[in-house]
């Protein structure tokens, strides 16, 4: 591939490029036509600048002779490769290309096609091209670009070929339900008429097909290597089919150019991989767009007119800079300084910088994420977002730092950046798009034809198939639950059910969309309360390591701003902005919060529309929006008096409203419990944890899965795993809820006698239940990588139900589950103290009024006291305490009722009896 | 490498003042005439070991001249700078080190090397470069943002120093005002990038070129390079990137360790320990006023270390020493990363005595408001905060100068990110839409009056009588310490280093032993109502006791150090119990 091929001997830089001075030895030209070639691929730095500059010399110097040798206009007659069809298409061209011709000496765009990703083109096409008609009926000698293997001519037939006969049989997705008629249908005809319906110019073209289409695989090499030299033609060839199917379009072509778009290449490479050997070449990487300047008018050619004569003059971009002509070029003229720039007929292009930082996965342990500057150019610009994880495909690029005049120096330093092809969006922006907003073009460039390639580019691209096939061995284990469950914080010791619990939740259930219903959360809520010093906040941190996306918070410190969004003013922009709080982030994932009960209410309330609707409303600074917050919470709380008291009930341990409890599908009580082998287990453990160096096996020889095989096995099930209910585990779900249902009457009927037992109202499972039920089944199959739900799965996760039920939701004064403790904070037992309290209260309250007598004022207060009098006078008369609890819960059902109203509150906390009450 | 190199003094000079000269030689003995001849990572290669090997000795290295020294460097001379990698990913440069240059009349070809520069050279009239030969070479180097040592102690700064004058100019320096320390003349360093905003401090561009990679973020190294005075090439902006920006051409470089920085690395002799940990204690306790108790606490505090353990932390141990004498009046002078409360400043000196790198935070209401405890991306590069420390520095914070007033959002902000740091030893850096985790491995040391707003491993209520020498301190008394005379000071400095890197075990049977006193004591303390030993406890207790083992150079635990650790812990938690019997009891119970 180096040095020149022997047919196209080199010669000296002609005289008019001389006269330019400088860069003109980059350019090599053959002996039949005074058009350059493309410049060689290795000419970092200078690579688009340089090109645009020749490109534009080359032009002037075809303004100035009016040379017929432009844009397209020679196209040769000679029939293509591809038979009759391919002879039609060139006709076709032809004809475009005559009317292209006269159009663009009319506008003086002189039928250059500018692409700002791969450079000025057609130069070596239209060379190469008239190369051929110059050829004629000779023998077809074999013309590569200058230091390329590239042969134009092949690359032009194979290309037309692939995209005229490429079908979906050459590369069957793995799973697919076409039929054979289908999968031998040609792919692109069908997507170039789109594209014409759509009129987006742009053609996405699989890179991966171009390599699965036999005729076409070395021109895949040929795109990845030499992609300012071979795009190009490939645009051509997209022309010229497109004309052949659209004979009629030839006008919205003269401004719209139809370009290619190759993406998803075989290998995608990491940033911190990209060395000098890739430069020039068509790369891919992943990352995240963090942050995009404003479009940037690029003069790509600027218009000057002389003051004095009118006498006209174009001057192309050279090394980012435009030279303003210093003398009149009219030899009747040549007046000095009297050019001036006509803005209007200058020709600028959209250009954007931006930059793409690595995400989490591929940074290495301990170190900082890379950040690669990409320039987004035409159609691109703005198509993505700062946030958007995207997979770009592009050229990357060398450019010398400084931009010196002078040309006599080397220039030794030169930065990177990536000219971009193509950008495809990975996952979806976490921002959720208004109905209304819909796709603009850019959104269209990139989702386009984006449903014919397919799940399998997604499917195979983040997990090689090795891994994918560990992670099944695994899920084939009989042991899986347990050695899974187990690799979830191996340092803290024992507890199997939460550690079961949280690997449930880090897999998820399945979000379920009914048409016609608010979608139904897939997300696994779980809640551990317990006493202090049992690694609650361990384990927080344990799963917030290994969910893909997850954000660990405090609720001490965090207000609802920091939990959810704020707007704040951009201090660049002065743009109002958004920026996600910790539960927008963990979108998708799993949002820790430790200290869950010493949040303040305002957050509590947030919270309350996450965990069920799981979104977050904004309504600040003139921003109305709606965020996703699709995730799942995991909360640890500590109890009131720091250590639970088995005498309270959940509610009254935790300071937690218990309708945010109810909506935690998992509530774990972690107690300190004395139990001599237990703690002697635990303490060696422990101890075994600060013996340096030797890794702590595990008691049964199971193994255990490292956390980031874990963490990867998390982020595939949760991916490509959906599993939907079998009728089987349908049957079980019923009748485990039913059974769950009938227990409370069952437990009571034995202890305090069956009529009763149906009284007493206690719940021992509500439709939340059968809910997570489902929701957790869904976990444990997609845990086992299985499609479908069984009914093992079922009684899996109604045996962790049931264990987290009988922990938290056990009354314990009788010692039974009772739902509506978790509900509605009060049990049943509850229910009955309270109504009893609640009489004795009123008919106390009323007492106490009529006693003071009545007044003149119908609404006057008729009676005052503090709410602590009150409850010191209840308990005065009561044979037991009142609990405090209760009392405010009366006192709040009287004030509903109307019977009394309450003034202040804390300490100075009035209860007033109404004068309405005392009169009915 | 050349043996010569590193006998003749005027070798030796020769690589200081002229070492691209040098370089260019060894390009020159490759006798490469084709650049596809050449293999730009074998050369670095080949550089680094000929300049490695010619200061491979410890006074010939002295002789390269510091960086951070005043007086402003020749540019192209070698340097050498120890430093902490503040932001690694400063920028990928491609660099044109092998190049064509063809002369267009004569059309002769001649090749222009370079490297460790990022000079442009002119060529000759009639003379270009060639940007289209396949002979042109490029390489990659990664540039890094690197700054002073953040914290590095008086003592351990003039060790780095190359002679005695120097040394002198130094010090003088760091007594004069913060001003007069800017490192070379015009060249300005971006404040936002050192961790203790407003100190002094120098920074570089350092450019590590292929197959050198730049140092992980925060760590510690020495480098040897080029300096020159460059430009940054990061930045977009054209006004920028004419600011000239001092960047030094990595040749090679080391990492340090904590112990790398202390002179002389003698590794005290097995029987030495004992005697030397005594001498320690007794130093620390007559800094605490005689707390004997104390004095233990923070020599095991001093040797603490955190060692991660499947995905637990393990030997961390932040403590508290609680019975400062509270700082009556605000400060008045701006708030700067050092104790201004002469209690607290004799704790930090004498702690700055013996660890090479101390950092102070007064807890000053601006202070914590304005600081960045967390180093961010958001703006573009990383910017520095005052939590971006290089692994084992001693972090002193002073919550006596806490004053009653209003912490904002930045302030809260800050303290959780300090209580992350002592709790998880990890720090979030902030980049945009990502937060990224890294270990830390700080030893948090808080001074407070009462308890500590931070929850830490381990607090301490320093006895009265430490407390009224504090105190006697804090209003201006002189403290009458003995003076450790400088070998000792050094022995000391030695064996901390020394003690705290030693490996350490828990033999089966002490294991055991452990197991099931934990299990006893918590049947006994259930039976009688008491208060039960957690899973906490146990693992504090098994922290003090593995200190308490390698202060005394032993590197398994015994049962011995374990009932040493055990009552120490008795001793500690009587004292915390005494403490709040002393105080009132607060207010009764707020009501509900």
């Amino acid at each position: 591939m180096s040095g020149a091929p022997s047919s196209s001997p080199i010669l000296g830089p002609d005289s008019d490029i001389e006269e330019t001075g400088g860069g003109m030895d980059e350019y090599n030209t053959l002996p039949e036509t005074p058009m350059p070639f493309s410049p060689p691929p290795i000419v970092p730095g200078r690579g688009q600048r340089a090109e645009a500059g020749a490109a534009a010399r080359s032009g002037r110097n075809a303004v100035a002779s009016s040379s017929p040798q432009l844009g397209f206009s020679d196209i040769p007659s000679t029939p293509g490769p591809g038979g009759p069809v391919g002879g039609m298409a060139m006709a076709y061209s032809e004809a475009l290309s005559s009317q292209l011709g006269s159009l663009s000496m009319g506008t003086q765009r002189a039928g250059r096609r500018y692409r700002g990703d791969v450079g000025f083109q057609g130069q070596a096409l239209s060379s190469e091209l008239g190369e051929q008609a110059a050829a004629g009926a000779q023998p077809v000698e074999v013309r590569t670009i200058w230091g390329t293997i590239v042969q134009v001519r092949e690359v032009l037939s194979t290309f037309r070929d692939f995209l005229q006969h490429f079908t979906a049989a050459h590369r069957p997705p793995a799973k697919h339900t076409m039929t054979d008629a289908e999968l031998h249908e040609p792919v692109y005809p069908a997507l170039i008429r789109r594209m014409h319906d759509t009129e987006i110019y742009q053609l996405n073209v699989d890179a991966q097909n171009i390599s699965a289409y036999p005729p076409a695989e070395a021109l895949y090499r040929q795109i990845v290597s030499y992609p300012s030299e071979v795009m190009p033609i490939l645009d051509h060839v997209l022309t010229e089919i497109y004309m052949q199917l659209f004979p009629d379009a030839n006008v919205e072509l003269a401004q719209e150019d139809l370009k290619v778009r190759v993406y998803n290449l075989r290998t995608t490479t990491n940033m911190r991989d990209l060395n000098p050997s890739d430069i020039d070449k068509l790369v891919s990487v992943r990352g995240m767009l963090i942050r995009s300047s404003s479009v940037i008018p690029d003069m790509k050619l600027a218009f000057f007119r002389c003051l004095q004569c009118d006498w006209t003059t174009t001057v192309g971009i050279d090394k980012g800079v435009i030279s303003e002509p210093r003398q009149c070029g009219n030899s009747a003229c040549l007046q000095k300084d009297v050019i001036e720039l006509v803005h209007n007929r200058s020709v600028f292009v959209d250009k954007q910088l931006a930059r793409l930082q690595e995400t989490p996965e591929v940074i290495p342990d301990g170190q900082t994420p890379h950040t690669v500057t990409l320039v987004v150019h035409d159609e691109l610009v703005d198509a993505c977002k700062a946030g958007d994880r995207l997979e770009l495909t592009g050229v990357y690029r060398g450019e010398p730092v400084r931009t010196n005049p002078r040309m006599r120096t080397v220039q030794a330093i030169y930065r990177t950046f990536i000219d971009v092809v193509h950008v495809r969006r990975l996952g979806r922006s976490r921002v959720q798009r208004s109905a209304q907003e819909g796709l603009d073009v850019g959104e269209a460039v990139v989702d386009a034809q984006r449903e014919t390639t397919a799940e399998q580019t997604d499917a195979d691209a983040e997990f090689s198939e090795q891994e994918v096939g560990e992670f099944r061995r695994w899920s084939r284990d009989a042991r899986l639950f347990d050695i899974l469950s187990r690799s979830v914080a191996p340092s803290i010791y024992e507890m199997e059910d939460v550690k079961r619990g949280l690997l449930l939740q880090l897999f998820g259930g399945v979000r379920k969309q009914v048409p016609g219903a608010p979608r139904s959360r897939g997300d696994i809520n779980v809640l551990l309360v317990g006493d202090p010093g049992v690694s609650k906040s361990q384990m927080l941190s344990a799963v917030h390591g290994l969910a893909p996306r997850g954000i660990y918070t405090s609720g001490k410190g965090s207000s609802a701003v920091g939990l959810t969004a704020y707007v704040t003013r951009d201090p660049d922009t002065r743009q109002m902005v958004l920026e996600s709080g910790a539960l927008v982030l963990s979108d998708d994932g799993v949002c820790a919060i430790d200290e869950f009960d010493k949040m303040s209410d305002s957050t509590r309330s947030v919270l309350h529309e996450v965990m069920e609707q799981q979104t977050i409303s904004i309504a600040k600074a003139g921003i109305i929006t709606s965020l996703n917050a699709r995730c799942s919470i995991l909360a640890a709380a500590n109890p009131v008096d720091s250590k639970w008291n088995r005498e309270l009930s959940i509610v009254e341990n935790i300071n937690l409203p218990p309708t945010l409890v109810s909506r935690f599908d998992l509530v774990f009580i972690v107690l300190d419990t004395i139990d001599e082998t237990m703690d002697r287990r635990l303490a060696r453990h422990i101890v075994g944890l600060y013996a340096e160096g030797a890794e702590a096996a595990d008691d049964e020889g199971l193994p255990l899965m490292p956390a980031d095989k874990l963490t990867r096995y998390i982020a595939y099930a949760r991916r490509f795993v959906r599993p939907a209910i079998s009728n089987e585990a349908a049957d079980a779900l019923i009748a485990t809820y039913v059974d769950m249902r009938r227990m409370g009457r069952d437990a009571s009927a034995t202890t305090t006698g069956a009529v009763q037992g149906a009284a007493n109202g206690r719940v021992t499972a509500t439709a939340r239940q059968l809910e997570s039920m489902i929701r957790m089944s869904e976990a444990h199959a997609r845990m086992r990588l299985a499609e479908t739900v069984e009914a093992s799965d079922v009684h899996e996760a109604a045996r962790l139900m049931r264990e987290a039920l009988r922990e938290s939701a056990t009354d314990p004064r009788t010692g039974l589950i009772d739902l509506d403790l978790l509900n509605t904070g009060f049990a049943a037992s509850d229910r009955r103290q309270l109504d009893a309290i609640k009489r004795e209260t009123r008919s106390l309250l009323l007492g106490a009024a009529r006693e003071a007598g009545p007044q003149t004022e119908p609404d006057a207060p008729a009676s005052s006291a503090s709410y602590h009098t009150w409850l010191d006078r209840l308990n005065a008369q009561s044979y037991a305490p009142v609990p405090p609890r209760l009392f405010d819960q009366v006192i709040r059902e009287l004030q509903t009722e109307g019977v009394i109203s309450v003034v202040g509150s804390g300490r100075n906390m009035l209860v007033v009896v109404k004068q309405t009450a005392l009169a009915g | 490498m050349s043996s010569a190199a590193r006998t003749t003094p005027e070798a030796v000079l020769e690589h200081i003042s002229t070492p691209l000269a040098v370089i260019t030689k060894l390009f020159e003995d490759q006798g490469i005439q084709d650049g596809s001849d050449y293999r730009p990572q074998e050369f670095s290669r080949l550089v680094r070991d000929h300049f490695q090997g010619a200061f491979a000795d410890a006074e010939t290295f002295k002789r390269i001249p510091v960086f951070s020294q005043p007086g402003a460097p020749k540019s192209g001379s070698l340097v050498r700078f120890r430093c902490m990698v503040q932001d690694p990913g400063y920028g990928e440069e491609l660099h044109l080190s092998l190049a064509r240059a063809v002369n267009t009349e004569t059309g002769e070809v001649q090749q222009r090397f370079s490297q460790y520069t990022d000079a442009e050279h002119s060529l000759a009239e009639g003379w270009e470069v060639d940007y289209s030969s396949t002979g042109n070479v490029f390489t990659e180097k990664e540039v890094a943002y690197c700054v002073s040592v953040p914290g590095l102690s008086p003592w351990a700064q003039l060790e780095a120093v190359a002679s005695l004058e120097s040394a002198m100019d130094a010090l003088s320096i760091s007594a004069g005002s913060a001003e007069a320390g800017k490192p070379s003349g015009a060249v300005e360093v971006a404040e936002h990038k050192y961790p203790l905003r407003g100190e002094r401090h120098s920074a570089a561009l350092v450019k590590f070129y292929s197959p050198s990679t730049a140092p992980k973020v925060s760590t510690v190294i020495d480098v040897v390079g080029i300096y020159e005075l460059g430009h940054n090439s990061r930045t977009q902006d054209a006004d920028e990137e004419k600011a000239a920006w001092p960047c030094i051409h990595a040749i090679y470089h080391v990492g340090l360790s904590s112990g790398g920085l202390v002179p002389g690395a003698r590794v005290p002799a097995c029987g030495e320990y004992a005697g030397l940990r005594d001498m320690c204690q007794a130093h620390l306790a007559s800094v605490l006023g005689g707390d004997d108790l104390a004095a233990q606490y923070l020599l095991l505090h001093l040797l603490s270390r955190t060692v991660r353990v499947q995905d637990a932390k393990v030997g961390k141990f932040s403590l508290n020493l609680i019975g400062i004498p509270a700082q009556d009046k605000a400060p008045t002078e701006p708030a700067r990363f050092a104790f201004s409360s002469p209690a607290s400043r004799w704790i930090g000196d004498a702690i700055a005595q013996l660890v090479p790198r101390s950092v102070e935070i007064p807890f000053d209401l601006k202070l914590l408001n304005r600081a960045a405890f967390v180093p961010s991306a958001e703006q573009g590069d990383l910017q520095a905060g005052v939590l971006q420390l290089p692994a084992d520095t001693e972090v002193i914070c002073d919550e006596t100068c806490l004053h009653e007033g209003t912490l904002d959002e930045g302030g809260v902000r800050n303290l959780h990110a300090l209580q992350t740091a002592i709790l998880s030893q990890s720090i979030a850096y902030i980049y945009p839409f990502q937060h990224i985790e890294m270990q830390a491995n700080l030893r948090v040391l808080v001074l407070s009056v009462g308890k500590s707003i931070l929850q830490n491993d381990c607090d301490l209520h320093l006895s009265k009588d430490a407390a009224q020498f504090l105190a006697r301190l804090q209003a201006g008394g002189a403290a009458d310490l003995r003076p450790l005379d400088p070998m000792h000071t050094e022995q000391l400095r030695q064996y901390l280093e020394a003690a705290r890197s030693l490996d350490f075990t828990i033999p089966k049977d002490v294991s055991d032993g452990i197991s099931g006193e934990y299990a006893s004591m918590r049947r006994n303390a259930h039976e009688q109502g008491g208060q039960l030993m957690t899973q906490e406890d146990l693992a504090l207790a098994v922290t003090v006791a593995r200190l308490v083992s390698i202060s005394k150079g032993e590197a398994e635990l015994t049962l011995a150090s374990w009932q040493e650790a055990c009552a120490l812990e008795q001793r500690r938690k009587e004292r915390a119990a005494s403490a709040k019997r002393a105080q009132p009891a607060s207010s009764s119970p707020p009501p509900l």
